[in-house]
């Protein structure tokens, strides 16, 4: 088999990787590690551009809006960069819980925050422009497809709040705990991992739920294809891929995706391309079409258990990091 | 399992002395690298620990049922912590005083990823001996941290009395029957008392101190005596002295319980020689004696040491026993309830006071007992393994709930090793552990919980045993 993926560059990070992220244009990709640093490169030429002391404690994310990137971190922060300059933009004010979740508006010019219990809506220079508070402490976060409601999971609910004007606009409840949240791009699914070892969800409109069991373990990351018509799950050994075109995925029996000799732990979708990367403890990074395909499009052995990966939105480049620290870029050779 | 981080769990209420022995674990332990995760802000004056304060955070898993409960802010912040590269040698965790054990506990049971990263080593309760009882009393919390516990720190002793000690400590004996208990003042336990107590370590089950392996005796007193022919019991009021005989304190949580004022069961039996142990093996015997059917008595009729326990007619104001030794030597007397009681006590055979040389008060199973309390059985004979499990998931499943902790070690029947067991809620977990070799063989088994019914625990056990052929 000729791997679709071939080694573009590579740079060693100080510490274990705890989030990728390439930039909306496809020029730079930011790696935070577990040290609290940022690191910014060239995307497809791998120089080192920045290092950013972002996070005193780790690094917990990386998302980057139109034009800045959001860290968020254990010393209970989010930060605003503009990571070309290396520049600190502002440094948005939390309480002491961690800051876990960060995600942008469709349009990329707001960003929700959220830790412990509390949720908050930015503009792009950094001013709050509103809070929110759940009963319990948030597990995952998203926007609608235009950015009008703001979801986050909390306990066993999801709350779904107005950016507008900051209010509640519906709870939807489970019996379960939710373990993370994924608002699918075209906006029509709320999908929720759960602690009971299935993947719950809402179809936006009759806000109905189904759920989709059958899981070993918990579903610990979603994503949802860049259409919105295709949702990858972990929780079992191979990766569990519904399709929410027509009808389904209810009764429908789901792609399952197995190579990885461990059970895969991160996962990441192309914006545009119906592509996956998969990684694990096993040390191996994949990448797979979703139309189907037994077999990975292809892959490679990295030196540790892959920590995170992400697809670059404009050029065809994916990344993967390691435990070791070491950040991979391929160039992706896809029919 | 020596790969895995171990974590100690530390509960009390605020103010028992949680942070003082935090504190003394972190500048006693300073070779090690420790983060603690707190769920209560204390001052916690060492700088080389990382501290993380995090919010109680209960991660249910199918709606609300207790047993299936994990802490989503400790699998949080561990799991972010194994991604450190400076690995950390062991975990402190500090709950609030609201703080319900069981979840804590699950989280390294029933979490995969937990599971095989960490090993929780034990949890250490810090209680303060003045307040405890009060406590006790009206928080359900304070029941549970006591009846979780792996160690319990009674403490601050220095502000309360010996007998208010022994009081406090029989009580929380009462609920708890196989935790280590320490009296300290400032919470000063010596530091391998409270780590590495291997509390959910299976193989160290077997390590449960004997004393508490029967922590419930059918009797609630026992005394030994030098007893010779002509001795006898006398039973019953005499005067007008019985409504204000003075009680000890231990005697307050009886009230309101209903047993026979009628009627009183106990039991006589010999021992070679005078000394603690001569009580103590006696007690363990008559564990066994208490098992068989009493023998009813009535008024003057004559007692003499013997397996069989003997139920004594007191419903007469006054009733006297002759008691028939075969030799003049020591003999231990347990009864069903304190001898006060029912103003019992032994004359010799010249009619003057007869009074032990030693005595001892046993926790005893009442029936009305509806809070927190240890059950605890030991049986001779062989389990048979597929009637034990059968009955074990059916106790756990219908009575999970109000089971927090169990244990047990048995005498599997065909099996040359001791199979040992331990459970938190519904998890359980249990396996082959060291030879019996020439070790007397028998089954010992502890539940701490919830409106346990000992009778039914027990039958239910019993029922497990193969008949002999």
């Amino acid at each position: 088999m000729s791997s679709a993926l071939n080694p573009a560059w590579k740079a060693r990070l100080d510490d274990y990787p705890t989030a990728l992220a390439a930039s909306r244009d496809g020029s730079l990709i930011a790696a935070g590690t577990a040290s609290g640093k940022v690191f910014v490169f060239d995307a497809s030429a791998g120089d080192l551009l920045h290092t950013l002391d972002a996070h005193a404690q780790g690094v917990l994310g990386l998302a980057w809006g139109r034009k800045w990137l959001a860290s968020a971190g254990q010393d209970g922060r989010a930060r605003l960069w503009d990571a070309r300059q290396g520049q600190a933009l502002a440094a948005l004010p939390g309480k002491s819980a961690w800051v876990q979740h960060l995600a942008w508006t469709p349009d990329g010019k707001r960003l929700a925050s959220a830790g412990g219990k509390t949720a908050r809506l930015w503009d792009e220079s950094g001013a709050q422009l509103q809070e929110f508070t759940a009963p319990a402490g948030i597990n995952g976060l998203g926007w609608n497809g235009v950015g009008g409601l703001l979801a986050a999971a909390a306990g066993s609910e999801v709350l779904v709040w107005r950016a507008v004007d900051g209010g509640l606009d519906r709870t939807l409840k489970w019996a379960s705990t939710l373990l993370n949240l994924s608002w699918s791009p075209d906006g029509r699914i709320i999908a929720c991992g759960s602690l009971d070892k299935s993947v719950h969800f809402w179809r936006a409109g009759p806000w109905l739920d189904s759920q989709m069991g059958g899981y070993a373990r918990k579903p610990q990351v979603l994503t949802w294809s860049g259409d919105g018509k295709q949702l990858a799950t972990t929780g079992e050994d191979a990766i569990i891929v519904w399709s929410f075109a027509g009808k389904g995925p209810e009764g429908s029996r789901p792609l399952q995706l197995l190579h990885h000799l461990r059970p895969p732990e991160v996962l990441a979708t192309h914006p545009k391309k119906p592509l996956l990367l998969s990684g694990g403890p096993d040390r191996s990074l994949l990448l797979w079409s979703l139309k189907g395909g037994e077999r990975p499009l292809g892959l490679d052995r990295l030196g540790a258990a892959v920590t995170a990966l992400a697809f670059n939105p404009v050029a065809a480049l994916a990344y993967g990091a390691d435990a070791d620290g070491q950040l991979h870029a391929y160039w992706i050779d896809s029919p | 399992m020596s790969s895995k981080i171990p974590v100690t769990v530390l509960t009390g209420f605020l103010g028992a002395g949680k942070t003082t022995l935090l504190n003394r674990i972190l500048s006693e332990q300073h070779g090690q690298r420790i983060a603690v995760i707190e769920n209560e802000f204390g001052e916690i004056g060492i700088d080389q620990a990382l501290v993380i304060n995090a919010d109680e955070e209960i991660f249910e898993m199918n709606n609300g049922c207790i047993c299936c409960t994990v802490r989503g802010d400790l699998i949080r912040i561990l799991g972010q912590l194994l991604k450190r590269r400076d690995k950390f040698d062991r975990i402190l965790v500090e709950t609030t005083g609201m703080a319900d054990p069981g979840p804590v506990a699950q989280t390294f049971f029933m979490d995969e990823d937990m599971k095989a990263q960490f090993a929780l080593d034990g949890l250490v309760t810090v209680v303060d001996a003045k307040h405890l009882l009060l406590h006790l009393d009206d928080s359900e919390e304070a029941q549970k941290q006591v009846a979780f516990a792996d160690v319990i720190l009674l403490n601050k002793c220095d502000l309360v009395s010996e007998d208010e000690l022994d009081t406090v400590e029989r009580r929380v004996r009462g609920i708890n029957a196989m935790a280590k208990l320490i009296r300290t003042t400032k919470a000063a336990a010596p530091i391998e008392a409270v780590l590495d107590v291997g509390g959910f370590d299976l193989s160290r089950a077997l390590e449960l101190n004997p004393e508490f392996l029967a922590p419930e005796y059918p009797f609630e007193w026992a005394g030994l005596y030098r007893i010779e022919s002509g001795a006898e019991l006398v039973a019953g009021a005499c005067g007008h002295d019985h409504h204000h005989h003075e009680h000890g304190q231990g005697h307050d949580e009886h009230h309101g319980h209903d047993h026979d004022a009628q009627a009183l069961t106990l039991a006589l039996l010999p021992v070679p020689a005078s000394g603690e142990d001569a009580l103590n093996s006696a007690a363990d015997k008559a564990v066994r004696a208490f098992a068989n059917k009493p023998e009813h008595r009535a008024p003057g009729s004559a007692l003499e040491p013997s397996m069989t326990p003997w139920k004594l007619d007191l419903s007469g104001d006054h009733a006297h026993f002759p008691i028939r030794v075969p030799a003049a030597g020591h003999y231990v007397l347990l009864t069903e309830h304190a001898p006060e009681e029912h103003h019992l006590s032994l004359k010799k055979p010249d009619g003057s006071p007869l009074r032990p040389m030693l005595s001892k008060h046993y926790e005893h199973s009442h029936e009305h007992e509806a809070g927190v309390a240890s059950v605890g059985i030991r049986l001779d004979g062989q389990v048979d393994p597929s009637l034990f499990s059968g009955w074990m998931s059916a106790v756990l499943s219908t009575q999970g709930n109000d089971i927090f902790r169990s244990k047990g070690i048995l005498n599997v029947a065909g099996r040359d090793r001791r199979y040992v067991f331990q459970g938190v809620h519904m998890v359980m977990d249990g396996r082959e552990d060291a030879p019996w070799g020439s070790a007397e063989r028998s089954n010992t088994l502890v539940f701490i919980g919830r409106n346990l019914d000992r009778e039914r625990l027990t039958d239910g056990f019993k029922a497990c045993l193969r008949q002999p052929a």
